[in-house]
């Protein structure tokens, strides 16, 4: 093995424990025609970067990273905090992270009923109003998150409750058995 | 899962204004790009043209102007992009629901944008709700609201079919102790009447009365303790049938089911839910019968002996029938809620034992004691509450039954005293109406005993009416396997709309050894559990022995394959128990031979009882290489003609793996084997290594020809002896 393959493999190996800090001083993100995220950093311009949240439950404003869409989606760099970028790209790594997460907020439980081992659930979201069916069986439908729960459909989508502490009692009613 | 979903006519009018094709791919998102949730979004294409409608919104594009169309997945959702002149721009959304539809479109149109118009993409998914009426199909595909068979009456039926003497001989001994309980009321009637007065009776008559009235009793104190019995042992026997049929089914199903279901889940639904099964066809379904043929019976005869003081004694019938019904759904969500927390404690205790080594690693023993408490109290507290329930409702309940009594003997009274009615007449009027309590007071807990039952059985039809993915078709024989495997354009992803193996092809030998290389991820594992059809393929085809995978029967398959993986699963049970599992008919001489080209034979002679040495849970420990040694046993003792090697010796010492190498390398000799291995010199015997990389096969050949071709095999190679080296320099 020749020593220049020994230091392209230890190079890796210690870039991998590295965590390249993306900051407005190496890093600008634009918006492509087709509504996708680009990125410039450190003067390379990357046609299409996948922005990723480290913890999109519990902090989705810090701690992203910034990857390649294909292959082994290499990371590019880590924003530290979206507070760290202007206005304009804050605004610009918002609507990308709202392309990416998709969790619609349930604003008002219109109905929950039981038949057949499904929840059927006809609830007002801040996308509209959803009708959906979770699986009553499965201890994962419903899984108490923060002050709310995230509620689990049989397709596999998913729907935030934020707070249960601001439901109407004929919400909390409604929600009761899942509780 | 259709493809092709008509387009509104609106959309179609419009779409006739660009084309005369007509949509050969049609699906229906459930967002918009917005991500807002709409009803009006359709997007698909026609051999020309990528279209969507949305509302007074359209695009069309021509697929000649494409490069090409791309699913860009997302966190619950996903982009649908198009790339037109190297530019990619988002075309439409969706969420999880519409991902599968996506996938297949992405993959007709680009066929399409290749110039391959021909093809037709198609996808045998189930859908996953009822077209009619949009309830989440059962695991069976069918609707349990369109399908009356789904219903819980049809589904008590059923169970109770098979049993149906014993059944009309519960019912008859049920109307032959109703009789004699009304026709004791008669007896008591007419010798209060006729003889219970001074000077009209005498001894005999008041012994007669003594012999008739024990007799009545004592006949219906033999029916009750025969039809107790023969209710029991059918309730036995259903619910002994039930967990047969879990249990027999749950062997048929396969992975992708088991793996979506907790263990403790699945173990509640067998031990629990059919007890509770057994409970209700034990203390209620048969008494329901009886109550009911009881309370006809009493109905009538008040009428006819009475019918205003009757109607007194019904008046507070309608109150209970209400207060019945009001409570009925809070009852079932309780009872719902009472499983709900019995099935979190289950988990909870199955993922702490299963850990327990971890747990205690970590001193963590405190904390799980903790979680578990909290989950133990709030069970606790719903069962406490529940419990609370129907000890304040169902005395308020029997309370106002009870008002009707009194009013009987209220108006009753005044009738006596009129000279209208005798005291006999009263008595049996007033014991009618107290008998009536019975079956009302036990008919306001029925609703409890059926949500509880019904409750049990849909959790178990949720598992009985899953159909198992693999199975023989009905040609599907029995054939014994040479070895010869090929995989002709495999497609296969554990959901159809993330490909894990994407157009593999390999021709494999018999007795060749094929080892396996390749990132954790890449699709390694999965090309095993293809050879051992744990799963079916998407598309392409496997074939053994020239013959479809598919066409032989799955058991006879599973039979002539040997599996050694890198965590051994031993039974509890004996050494010997263990080694025969391969083959249970085995003799003793052949399980020795076995355990000798496994070299396990010197260890399991010097266990204190040999090869009857308890193992398992509670038995004796063995390491992790002795556990191996069995595993080899075993899978020697089957003689398989397919050898299936998952990283076997990875977890092992040096000693330890220089045995179980020796014995691996005679256990191969003659069979068809995979072996799947990071550590790459246990691979250097192989006849051919396949690199699986990006989901697809990127490099095949000898170690020695990878080696020249310096690909991803020559880095992995590159890689290892320079982890090797800074090991040996430390």
């Amino acid at each position: 093995m020749s020593d220049s393959n020994l230091k392209a493999l230890h190079e890796a190996a210690e870039k991998a424990l590295e965590v390249f800090r993306l900051t407005p001083e190496n890093t600008e993100f634009y918006k492509t025609e087709g509504g996708l995220l680009a990125a410039k950093i450190n003067g390379e311009e990357i046609p299409y970067v996948n922005i990723i949240c480290c913890f999109p439950l519990n902090d989705p404003e810090r701690f992203l990273s910034v990857r390649l869409p294909d292959g082994k989606q290499e990371e590019l760099g880590m924003i530290e905090s979206l507070g760290d970028f202007d206005e304009a790209t804050v605004t610009l790594l918002k609507e990308q992270l709202r392309l990416r997460y998709y969790m619609p907020k349930i604003t008002y439980i219109q109905s929950v009923k039981e038949e057949y081992g499904y929840t059927y659930w006809t609830v007002d979201t801040d996308c509209g109003k959803a009708k959906f069916a979770s699986s009553s069986g499965s201890a994962g439908a419903v899984i108490r998150h923060g002050k709310g729960v995230i509620i689990k459909d049989s397709n596999e989508n998913r729907y935030l409750l934020e707070d249960l502490s601001k439901l109407t009692p004929k919400e909390l009613k409604r929600l009761d058995l899942y509780l | 899962m259709e493809l092709n979903l008509p387009l509104p006519s609106e959309y179609s009018e419009r779409l006739k204004g660009f084309t005369d094709e007509v949509p050969v791919y049609c699906v229906h998102p459930d967002i918009d790009i917005s991500g807002q949730f709409t009803e009006d979004f359709y997007v698909g294409a026609t051999k020309s043209y990528l279209f969507s409608f949305n509302g007074e919104h359209h695009n069309l594009i021509k697929l000649s102007d494409c490069d090409a169309v791309q699913v860009r997945s997302q966190v619950d959702s996903g982009l649908f992009t198009v790339t037109i002149n190297g530019k990619e721009s988002i075309f439409a959304r969706f969420t999880a629901k519409t991902t599968t539809q996506f996938a297949c479109l992405s993959r007709g149109v680009n066929l399409f944008i290749k110039g391959h118009t021909d093809r037709i993409v198609e996808n045998h998914d189930r859908e996953k709700q009822c077209m009619k009426c949009g309830r989440v199909l059962n695991g069976a595909g069918v609707c349990p609201k369109c399908n009356k068979k789904s219903h819980s009456i049809n589904r008590v039926l059923d169970i109770c079919r098979p049993h149906w003497p014993m059944f009309s001989i519960i019912f008859a001994i049920m109307g032959f102790t109703t009789a004699l309980n009304l026709g004791q009321q008669f007896v008591l009637r007419w010798f209060v009447d006729g003889y219970l007065e001074a000077g009209k009776g005498t001894l005999k008559n008041i012994a007669i009365f003594m012999a008739i009235y024990s007799s009545v009793i004592f006949l219906g104190f033999l029916g009750q303790l025969l039809k107790s019995y023969i209710s029991n042992r059918l309730s036995l026997r259903v619910s002994y049938i039930l967990r047969h049929k879990l249990t027999a089914h749950l062997q048929k199903l396969s992975m992708s089911f088991l793996h979506r279901r907790s263990t403790g889940e699945i173990i509640s639904r067998i031990i629990e839910d059919t007890y509770s099964v057994r409970v209700f066809f034990s203390n209620s379904f048969c008494n329901m019968f009886h109550q009911i043929i009881t309370l006809i019976a009493l109905a009538v005869l008040m009428l006819i002996l009475n019918w205003k003081l009757a109607l007194a004694a019904f008046v507070f019938a309608p109150f209970i029938i209400a207060f019945a019904k009001t409570f009925w759904p809070h009852i079932r969500k309780i009872y719902h809620r009472q499983r709900r927390k019995g099935d979190k404690i289950h988990n909870k205790l199955q993922d702490v034992l299963s850990g327990i080594r971890i747990v205690k690693t970590y001193g963590r023993e405190k904390s799980e004691i903790e979680i578990f408490n909290e989950l133990n109290d709030d069970f606790a507290s719903v069962q406490r509450k529940n419990e609370l329930f129907f000890a304040t409702v169902f005395p308020v309940l029997t309370l106002l039954l009870a008002f009707g009594t009194y009013l009987i003997v209220y108006l009753g009274g005044l009738e006596v005293l009129d000279g209208k009615m005798t005291t006999g007449e009263l008595m049996q009027f007033v014991s009618y109406a107290g008998m009536l309590l019975g079956p009302l007071s036990w008919m306001s807990f029925l609703p409890r005993q059926i949500v509880n039952m019904t409750t049990s059985l849909d959790r178990i039809y949720d598992i009985l009416e899953e159909v198992p993915q693999i199975k023989g078709n009905e040609s599907a024989k029995k054939h014994k396997i040479n070895g010869e495997i090929s995989f002709k354009n495999v497609v296969f992803g554990y959901c159809s709309h993330e490909i894990v193996l994407d157009g593999v092809s390999i021709d494999v030998k018999p007795g060749e050894m094929i080892g396996l290389v390749g990132a954790s991820g890449t699709g390694k594992s999965t090309f095993i559990n293809l050879c051992m059809r744990l799963y079916d393929v998407d598309e392409g085809e496997i074939t053994v022995d020239g013959i479809n995978i598919k066409d032989y029967d799955p058991a006879d398959y599973h039979s002539q394959i040997g599996v050694v993986l890198q965590e051994t699963f031993l039974f509890a049970g004996t050494v010997l128990d263990n080694i025969r599992f391969a083959r249970p008919d085995a003799s003793l001489e052949e399980v020795i031979k076995a355990a000798k080209v496994a070299n396990a034979h010197e260890f399991i002679c010097k266990l204190s009882d040999g090869y009857n040495t308890y193992i398992g849970e509670k038995g004796h420990t063995l390491s992790g290489g002795e556990k191996q040694r069995i595993a080899i046993a075993r899978a020697v003792l089957g003689d398989p003609k397919i050898l299936i090697l998952d990283e076997a010796t990875s977890a092992l010492d040096t000693e330890n793996e220089y045995q179980i190498q020796s014995a691996l390398e005679r256990l191969r000799q003659g069979r068809t084997t995979f072996a799947i291995a990071h550590r790459l010199s246990t691979l250097k015997n192989a006849d051919r290594i396949v690199v699986i990389d990006d989901h697809k096969i990127a490099e095949i050949g000898t170690h020695n020809e990878l080696l020249r071709k310096k690909g991803i095999y020559y880095g992995l190679v590159m890689a290892q002896l320079e982890m090797n080296k800074r090991k040996s320099k430390d």
